[in-house]
């Protein structure tokens, strides 16, 4: 109370100098407090795309935005990793490779690279775990050109050997060098401990990337890229009726037989925890602690996403961020996020910290969840979290290209079509004790599947009870 | 040896429109059509850009202070600075900020004693130093009752702002943050009271974050670790040898004292550029910017010598001994921006490593088949000062940094030595003008690459200049500059790991 009125004071103060100045009469006073600002309404719609499918099957989006003179297509195609066969883990990735570098329909792989180069055209594929992800980036007036080249490398890629034996040489180089990197050989390690026998939890190692054979690529080629299995999205400056001619003409006349593959099963939840560690001499431990959660079909989907937010994605004020860098100075890097896929989705806490704190460290966010599971949150944090994540939401839409993305996300797992404009609705209905029940059930606390990459001589304590910690290797 | 083959006539016709539609003359006049620019009473310069595709705002504030205005034996100070600008103001982060600087100030004090007793090494009082980290603690803990932890934060994150964040380079400091538009004020708000009267709170915890960082963002990775040692080599006076981060002694001796002054001494409006592009009425943010930064009152700023960089006399070697699969670094010394140098440097940039037909991925990364990658860039670490054209490159195994060292210099020699073909050049430079439209296409970026220019070339303009610089290079030019610079006695190679010596 006090405050206030001395706060009060001030700002009467402050209007009375301004308006002595005269030059400064009517500016608005400072506010004391900047908690209590007053914003004029946001204006916010989700924006309307256009939806098409053509005859065979292929589905395509178009936005426009004239702004600048670029057009961009995106695609995303079931051909993610988790459809490579068991022993040839990799195929996902080195076909997006080989389909870009390897020549397509008539053209060679350096003829193309030549075209797209001289207009500053980009073409990429790349490869996740459920989507291989297409994309081109052009001026509007090569657009045709470069989208022309794309759907060669989709429809009809050569795969020259040549270009399949750089890959795979690259791409084994890669794996080499991750255990260069404590960090990412955690966060690669950890995929196979909480996917467990899952495809997703299969890695690209240097022996089975060496076993790829071109007929494998066509294999998979064959099972995977089919217009029924493809979402197409094509934005900037270009009309409505340039853009359905050209996805018309490049892959309206594409058939293939209806796609044969099935949708691999979601990961299901570990049930028993374990404590795992990767020995490595550096003056710093990486911990991660996870677990296998629900997607985004989840009605679970949004009590996750503020639980996540609260437990160590919203910034500073999360509670891992809070304790572990602010009050106790032990990491620059820590906190957790929610990977959530359409039917599947992983919650991982991570922290990165000296080698003497590393079980300080796993203590803290043990409890921490142990708190989330026991007194749940207060309304205070749930309606910060429920505002961050609302007001913030106008970002995953902020350009034509990230709508597009979106919209190809939402088909693509199989939401409802209302996804994104209910988006804000759902979240603002979360209640503390759904976030509470979501910990309690999602994320239990002797199902936590933890991996430690660290120098464990440095640790001041044990990190798992005796007997209980796993020591492994890394998967090369 | 084969030259490459040249892009049949189709695609050089094909690109003719990009010349005619957004040649740099169009492009850069559009630039200045849409940029409006201001200067406060105080000397703050304002940059703002209209854009209305999304209820978005992206907000740049760039210091003309970096890592080179540090002294020795403090180095890190720029970088800690702005870690310490994170934890409030006089009104925000704070329970009873009276009673808090109360604290604080014994806080100082204890810390002080403490790090003066352990800088005596071995001759040091094991048993005060127990008693100071003691009392250090206990003072820690009261000061910390007193706080409202990561204010800051906690407005820009509930009311929506996105990718916040700051950075500390050898020439700039830099604060952004983007925010649904409604939300401007908000960052006024905050931003002109943090300018102006930032309170360093929780200083000895937020100095151990910053030795976490270290570690895990130098100790940890072989390929940091080799830029460490490479510009240490690599420069012999000027501060670019120096890391931003700090050297670890320097870290463990941060002092309060310091880190006010240098604060004090750089961070004035006539110092700083802030950039805002996205949507909003340019008058009126640029009437909030008047009312909340307008009486932040400008100040001399006396920034001492900086050592110059001696002519280097001889070929420059480090290796750094580490577990870790090989990785190589070269440097050749140059000019800055922007000098007409400079800007030819950035053509070879592209010609060497940009896109797939890139000589280093043609020719060593796919030819032969003997690297993982190969990277060329201008410009590092600075831009302010005369500073390096360097490469990048991780061997494939089992090939070694000494043979691709050998492929590497084999390509430079070759610009050295033979024109650049026409069409070569040609695509080149289309590179070059579409990263400049694709710059343009997001508020962050836009904002972040006039703000930047604003402070390190003195005019945001120089974008315009650079683009029609690049026009009139010529391949003579790259010949001329390629025999300047990249020779034998001007260049430092630096290998970590594998078996190299």
């Amino acid at each position: 109370m006090k405050t206030r009125f001395l706060l009060l004071i001030s700002r009467l103060c402050i209007l009375f100098i301004f308006v002595l100045c005269g030059a400064n009469a009517g500016a608005a006073e400072i506010t004391a407090d900047p908690g209590l600002l007053r914003y004029p309404p946001l204006k916010f719609e989700v924006p309307q795309t256009e939806r098409v499918v053509l005859k065979n099957g292929l589905t395509v989006y178009i936005i426009q935005d004239r702004e600048l003179p670029l057009v961009r297509a995106a695609a995303l195609i079931r051909a993610g990793s988790a459809y490579d066969p068991p022993g040839k883990e990799g195929i996902a990735e080195i076909a997006a490779t080989v389909m870009r570098t390897g020549g397509a329909a008539s053209l060679s792989g350096d003829r193309i690279d030549e075209r797209l180069d001289y207009s500053a055209s980009v073409v990429s594929f790349t490869a996740g775990l459920d989507a291989c992800t297409g994309s081109v980036n052009a001026h509007r007036d090569h657009f045709p050109e470069a989208f022309a080249l794309f759907a060669d490398m989709v429809r009809k890629p050569a795969f020259d050997v040549k270009k399949l034996a750089i890959a795979k040489n690259l791409k084994i180089e890669s794996l080499r060098r991750i255990k260069d990197d404590p960090q990412k050989t955690a966060f690669r390690e950890f995929r196979p401990l909480i996917y467990r026998d899952n495809p997703r939890g299969r890695l690209a190692t240097i022996r089975s990337v060496g076993s790829i054979r071109r007929e494998d690529l066509t294999r998979f080629h064959a099972d995977r890229f089919r217009p029924g299995n493809m979402l197409v999205a094509i934005t900037g400056d270009i009309s409505r009726e340039e853009a359905l001619k050209l996805a018309e003409l490049r892959f309206g006349d594409w058939k293939t037989k209806p796609a044969a593959a099935a949708y691999p099963d979601p990961p299901r939840p570990v049930s028993h925890g374990s404590v795992h560690l990767i020995e490595k001499t550096v003056p710093q431990s990486t911990i991660i602690l996870g677990y296998v959660v629900p997607g985004k079909s989840s009605p679970d989907f949004y009590s996750l996403s503020v639980l996540d937010f609260l437990l160590g994605s919203g910034g500073f004020n999360s509670r891992l961020t809070g304790e572990i860098r602010n009050r106790r100075g032990l990491s620059y890097s820590t906190g957790s996020f929610y990977s959530a896929h359409g039917n599947y989705g992983a919650i991982q806490a991570y922290s990165i910290t000296n080698t003497a704190s590393t079980a300080e460290v796993l203590q803290v966010i043990r409890e921490t969840l142990d708190s989330l599971r026991k007194k749940g949150i207060t309304e205070q944090e749930l309606s910060w979290a429920k505002k961050s994540i609302n007001n913030s939401f106008v970002f995953d839409l902020e350009t034509a290209e990230q709508i597009a993305a979106e919209m190809l996300r939402v088909e693509f797992y199989g939401l409802p079509a209302d996804f994104l404009s209910s988006f804000r609705d759902r979240i603002e209905k979360v209640t503390s004790a759904e976030v509470r029940e979501s910990a309690v059930r999602h994320l239990p606390s002797d199902g936590a599947v933890v991996l430690i990459v660290g120098n464990e001589d440095g640790f001041e304590k044990p990190v798992a009870p005796s007997g209980k910690l796993i020591r492994m290797k890394e998967n090369f | 040896m084969r030259k490459r083959p040249v892009p049949c006539i189709a695609a050089i016709a094909a690109v003719i429109p990009i010349l005619l539609l957004f040649g740099s003359a169009a492009l850069s006049f559009e630039l200045e059509q849409r940029v409006q620019s201001f200067t406060l009473e105080n000397g703050l310069k304002v940059l703002i850009q209209e854009r209305h595709l999304s209820p978005t705002v992206s907000l740049y504030i760039r210091h003309d202070v970096g890592a080179v205005d540090e002294i020795s034996g403090r180095t890190g100070t720029a970088h800690f600075l702005e870690h310490l600008l994170f934890k409030g103001t006089r009104t925000i982060g704070t329970k009873d900020f009276k009673a808090e600087e109360k604290i604080r100030e014994e806080l100082i004090r204890t810390g002080n004693e403490l790090d003066r007793e352990k800088r005596k090494g071995k001759a040091a009082d094991g048993e005060k130093i127990k008693e100071l980290a003691r009392r250090l603690a206990e003072l820690q803990d009261r000061e910390s009752r007193l706080i409202v932890h990561n204010e800051i934060d906690r407005l820009y994150t509930e009311n929506g702002g996105t990718r916040m964040n700051a950075s500390t380079g050898q020439d700039i400091t830099s604060y952004f943050v983007s925010l649904p538009s409604n939300k401007i004020e908000l960052w006024a708000r905050i931003e002109s009271e943090r300018m102006r009267e930032p309170i360093f709170r929780e200083f000895y915890s937020e100095r151990s974050v910053i030795m976490e960082e270290r570690r895990q963002m130098i100790e940890s990775l072989p390929e940091r670790k080799l830029w460490e040692q490479f510009l240490a080599t690599a420069f012999t006076a000027h501060p670019y040898r120096r890391p931003i981060i700090g050297w670890p002694s320097d870290i463990a001796n941060f002092n309060y004292d310091f880190v006010r002054e240098f604060y004090r001494t750089f961070y004035a409006p006539n110092n700083t550029v802030i950039a805002v592009a996205g949507d909003v009425s340019a008058p009126r943010v640029m009437e909030m910017i008047r009312k909340y930064f307008g009486g932040i009152p400008a100040q001399k700023i006396y920034r001492p010598h900086i050592t110059e960089e001696p002519v280097q006399s001889g070929e420059r070697r480090v290796f750094i001994s580490m577990k870790a699969s090989p990785r190589i670094a070269m440097g050749w010394h140059k000019p800055p921006l922007p000098s007409f140098d400079d800007t030819v440097f950035d053509i070879i940039e592209a010609l060497l490593s940009r896109g797939r037909t890139s000589r280093f991925q043609k020719r060593l990364v796919e030819g032969k088949n003997i690297a993982e990658r190969i990277d060329a860039a201008n410009g590092f670490p600075g831009s302010r000062y005369p500073n390096l054209f360097v490469v990048y490159g991780t061997p494939r195994g089992p090939h070694s940094a000494a043979e691709l060292e050998k492929e590497i210099l084999a390509e430079l020699e070759k610009l050295r030595k033979e024109p650049v073909a026409a069409a070569e050049l040609e695509k080149v430079k289309n590179q070059i003008r579409m990263d400049y439209l694709r710059d343009l296409d997001s508020n962050e970026g836009l904002a972040g690459k006039l703000s930047y220019f604003e402070v390190v070339a003195g005019d945001y303009r120089y974008i315009k200049q650079h683009l029609e610089t690049i026009e009139r290079i010529t391949p003579k030019n790259i010949l001329e500059v390629a025999n300047r610079y990249l020779k034998r006695e001007n260049r430092t190679v630096a290998v970590l790991g594998g078996t190299d010596r």
